[in-house]
């Protein structure tokens, strides 16, 4: 995952590009509607508007809020199948950074909260930007709650705001810049190139829990919403949107490492995350040729064999796909799916502890953990693996919350078809 | 004929007769299209697991079927293991029994189920020499520099 070995040791002081991705598997945008997207009060459509709710301010301010730090907010979409935002930030590195220039160092200096009171940290760089009508004109207070949650979720990598004169915003003279081309906009190629920086050796952890992840990160949003979420009352209040506008991080999020980017932004194709399966089932030899034939598909997964272990698992881990042998020991698949229904729908595992599941306690470092406890999780698609036994039903399984079936002994065709219609 | 093509035309003829016979069925197939050279053995694994487990769950519910008062719900369970198991591996003659024996344990027959689990152990010595049988052949085979025939 980490493709930072070998890079030459940037230079301390010099600016370098953060690029971010957030992308959903929501209904997408279509083409006609990305030129006005940006703008404020506008949403894809007046249909949209009415099923989805929202003022149409969220982008604009998000837009808003990147440019007036240096950088760039742009959108691809494809209908029905999902849109990705992408801004990138400049980020002047450390000055006096003493430790090596070895990647590993670097993230492990990131770890360290030491690294957010040194005052000669890396700071993100404004340009002397003006503000939009849509802020106060209130000063550098404001800007440290403002940025690190514009950048991204409160349990974000905690990029230090450093409060010097250059990065204060201005109070008055107020300008709204209006023009939004997609052109404009989409020409972080050309923008990366004019800066011509030396390719920056930020780092990431493997592990992909870690919250202090620097550089390219791919967030998923809650599918039900295309766009980053607003509904912002009253604008002047801007501390508030813009915890908002940073978007509730909702969804089951997934965090991907991705190589710092280099000096021309590149257009490169981004690797597919790994899918998250899991299946539950208690008989070992199914166990064993269920997964040598998702190993065949090029698949691993994780395994419990009872629906009590079924609910723990979903309850720290963010799953795609859940294969769910109906009958098990201390609790069968039924129930299991229907306490996995209950979370979705209500955002909390009351259902489960009633049913005698303690709650674990989320572990510290863990961001899925607290974005699991706080918000809705996106509906997982649960397969129930049937014997065909007169109590494994097929309207029994849907009525339980299933989505589907797959008759047991399972053949290399069925969980291929399985996967091909349950994973995007 | 050299010894290689004898071997191998003993392992085809053999491996048909499984399937004639029902030994085995299609799930078996599938088992041996899973084997590759990442996983050579795939097949004999599963297998000897699949053996372990079978004597495993007889042992338990013959025990269970000694007692003055038959507990059948704990039989069925036990069966429903067998019958899944033996199914994932395509033991189809085994799996077969289990069919029956689920009848008798819903009926509360221990006579019934008694038969049955008799012909489960048989079953399962049958299955069981047939499938080293056919091990054996297959390391002749590779021992005298072929290779195990996909399935037809």
């Amino acid at each position: 995952m980490d493709g930072d070995e070998g890079e030459e040791p940037e230079v301390p002081g010099t600016t370098v590009w953060l690029c971010c991705d957030v992308y959903d598997t929501g209904i997408g945008i279509p083409d006609n509607a990305l030129p006005t997207l940006f703008k404020k009060y506008m949403q894809v459509s007046a249909g949209h508007a009415r099923q989805y709710g929202g003022t149409g301010l969220g982008l604009a301010i998000c837009k808003q809020l990147v440019e007036l730090m240096g950088g760039h907010l742009t959108v691809s979409s494809k209908v029905k199948c999902g849109s990705t935002f992408t801004f990138v930030l400049p980020y002047k590195l450390s000055s006096n950074c003493d430790s090596s220039d070895d990647p590993d160092d670097l993230s492990e200096m990131a770890d360290h909260d030491a690294l957010l009171e040194d005052e000669t940290a890396g700071f993100f760089q404004f340009q002397p930007c003006t503000l939009g009508s849509l802020f106060s004109s209130n000063g550098s207070t404001r800007t440290k709650k403002l940025l690190p949650n514009s950048i991204g979720f409160s349990n974000s990598p905690k990029f230090k705001v450093v409060s010097e004169d250059s990065c204060s915003f201005p109070s008055g003279n107020v300008r709204l810049k209006e023009t939004t081309s997609v052109e404009d906009a989409c020409s972080m190629v050309e923008v990366a190139e004019t800066l011509s920086e030396p390719e920056s050796s930020f780092s990431q952890s493997p592990d992909s829990e870690n919250e202090n992840v620097v550089c390219r990160r791919k967030i998923c949003l809650d599918d039900t919403r295309s766009k980053i979420p607003n509904g912002i009352a009253n604008c002047n209040d801007h501390t508030e949107s813009s915890k908002e506008v940073s978007g509730d991080p909702p969804g089951s999020c997934k965090e991907q490492e991705k190589s710092a980017i280099s000096s021309s932004i590149p257009q490169e194709p981004k690797p597919k995350p790994k899918p998250k399966i899991l299946l539950v089932e208690d008989n070992k030899i199914n166990v064993m040729v269920t997964k040598s034939m998702m190993k065949r598909l090029d698949h691993t997964m994780d395994v419990v064999s009872n629906g009590v272990e079924a609910v723990r698992a979903v309850q720290s881990c963010s799953y795609d796909l859940i294969l769910m042998d109906v009958c098990m020991p201390v609790m069968n698949g039924l129930q299991a799916t229907q306490l996995i229904r209950s979370f979705e729908e209500t955002g909390n595992w009351d259902a489960a502890i009633k049913a005698g599941i303690e709650p674990r306690v989320p572990s510290p470092a863990s961001v899925q953990d607290r974005q699991s406890s706080v918000h809705h999780h996106k509906r997982i698609p649960i397969i129930a693996m049937t014997a065909n036994a007169l109590s494994e039903s097929a309207e029994e399984c849907y009525a339980n919350g299933m989505d589907s079936f797959v008759s047991k002994p399972a053949t290399f065709q069925k969980i291929k078809e399985c996967l091909e219609q349950y994973l995007p | 004929m050299d010894v290689l093509s004898q071997l191998q035309r003993q392992l085809a003829d053999f491996l048909a007769s499984l399937y004639r016979e029902g030994f085995v069925d299609d799930q078996f197939t599938q088992l041996q299209k899973l084997q590759d050279e990442s996983s050579p053995d795939f097949v004999m694994e599963v297998v000897s697991l699949f053996f372990e487990d079978c004597e495993k769950l007889v042992n338990n519910m013959a025990k269970v079927l000694e007692q003055q008062v038959v507990d059948f719900k704990q039989v069925d369970s036990h069966v429903h293991q067998l019958k899944g198991s033996s199914s994932s591996i395509g033991a189809a003659r085994i799996r077969n029994v289990c069919i029956a024996f689920k009848t008798f344990c819903e009926a509360q027959n221990r006579e019934g189920c008694l038969r049955c689990l008799q012909q489960v152990n048989h079953e399962h010595a049958q299955l069981k020499a047939n499938l080293q049988s056919l091990f054996t052949l297959e390391r002749q085979i590779v021992a005298a520099g072929g290779s195990v025939p996909a399935m037809q």
